[in-house]
């Protein structure tokens, strides 16, 4: 058990022990000073094998910190650490979205189309006689009226045009458009 | 960013939530994670080894009160590392002029840190004691099997990952990290009666 302690240390130091293991192991190490006094000799080995200058911490170095925090009246305000974004997967999340709202608005819209259809085609099937009278009286309404006879008369002399070509009307429209 | 440095950021932004929550404790791991580190940082600035102590703790106080202000943009120990070169540029400065008769020039203590001779603050007890321990831990290494020898100086002087050694040492992971493990522990054995009789 001890052993398999002393290994997570090992591993903890080399940041090879997942983060949940790492720590229960940095919680353990708390109520366990033999297992802290591993951890601070696997340190200062690490340090002098990197260096020869390596003046280690006193031992008592974390208990100091420690103690002169508890004086300390600091508040924390509540917030939340900002992640580090990984874009990578942010682009792949918003790429996914996209296409999923493409196909699901797709599929929408052939609904409501395939639904116009059926209902133009029920319609049509219902109400085939009347609807043939009903654009009977349809055309004749929208159908062309013919001018009144005064203005068909002017339209004739003017080639169809209401004003003239050479109207004056059309500078002086212009001459008002410059003065607003 | 490698799967090692990720899990280390983790552990940390879990910790910073847990201070940030009221759970001082959680500073306690922060701080033994990183003390070695941070007092090698301040040992460059600061030459006296008590001194570099006193700094690097200042550091670590600095930093849990402003830690309010850390929003993980960067990683907790980048942060860290610089508040505690901050904080040794500023000791060496307010020292500076309360002895105004010596000069400080704080890039030139950059450079001269990695000189051993230069280290001259050091007591010769000190020196001894740090030199013992270098030696005890070497003298171990030597000693160790070939496989789990070439395991631990892949891992710490080439800063190799367990997969990376695997690969390397044509084994399984899991080996590796036996490998690694047992080399330390052999390493420990040595150095314990040293720290023992300190």
């Amino acid at each position: 058990m001890q052993e398999e302690l002393h290994c997570k240390i090992s591993q903890f130091i080399d940041d090879d022990l997942p983060v949940d293991q790492a720590l229960i192991l940095l919680d353990q190490i708390i109520d366990n000073p033999g297992l802290e006094a591993k951890l601070y000799r696997y340190q200062i080995a690490r340090e002098a094998l990197k260096t020869d200058l390596h003046s280690p911490p006193d031992a008592n170095f974390v208990k100091r910190i420690s103690q002169q925090i508890k004086q300390e009246n600091v508040q924390f305000l509540p917030h939340r650490l900002r992640l580090r974004k990984n874009y990578k997967t942010l682009l792949a999340v918003a790429a996914s979205v996209v296409i999923v709202a493409v196909i699901v608005l797709g599929s929408l819209s052939q609904t409501q189309e395939n639904n116009i259809q059926a209902l133009q085609i029920v319609a049509s099937d219902d109400t085939g006689v009347q609807d043939q009278d009903e654009n009977e009286q349809w055309a004749a309404v929208s159908a062309p009226q013919p001018p009144s006879p005064p203005y068909y008369d002017y339209l004739e002399a003017h080639q169809g045009v209401l004003y003239p070509p050479d109207s004056v009307l059309h500078n002086y429209a212009r001459t008002a458009s410059y003065g607003k | 960013m490698n799967d090692q440095a990720r899990t280390s950021e983790q552990i940390d932004q879990e910790l910073v939530l847990r201070v940030q929550q009221g759970d001082k404790s959680a500073y306690d791991h922060l701080v033994r994670k990183y003390q070695h580190k941070i007092i090698q940082i301040v040992n460059r600035y600061v030459k006296d080894p008590s001194e570099a102590q006193d700094v690097a703790q200042e550091s670590f106080i600095k930093a849990y009160r402003a830690l309010n202000n850390f929003r993980g943009d960067s990683a907790f120990y980048t942060w860290l590392y610089r508040i505690a070169i901050n904080t040794a540029k500023n000791y060496l400065v307010s020292r500076a002029r309360r002895y105004s008769q010596y000069e400080v020039d704080i890039q030139e203590a950059e450079q001269v840190g990695n000189i051993p001779q230069l280290r001259s603050m050091e007591t010769p007890e000190q020196q001894l004691f740090n030199e013992e321990i270098v030696a005890a831990i070497k003298s171990a290494i030597d000693k160790l099997p070939e496989e789990m020898r070439m395991a631990i100086m892949l891992r710490e002087f080439e800063g190799m990952s367990y997969e990376e050694i695997a690969q390397a040492m044509d084994c399984p992971v899991g080996t590796v990290r036996s490998r690694i493990f047992r080399a330390r522990e052999a390493i420990d054995n040595k150095l314990t009666p040293l720290l023992d009789n300190r």
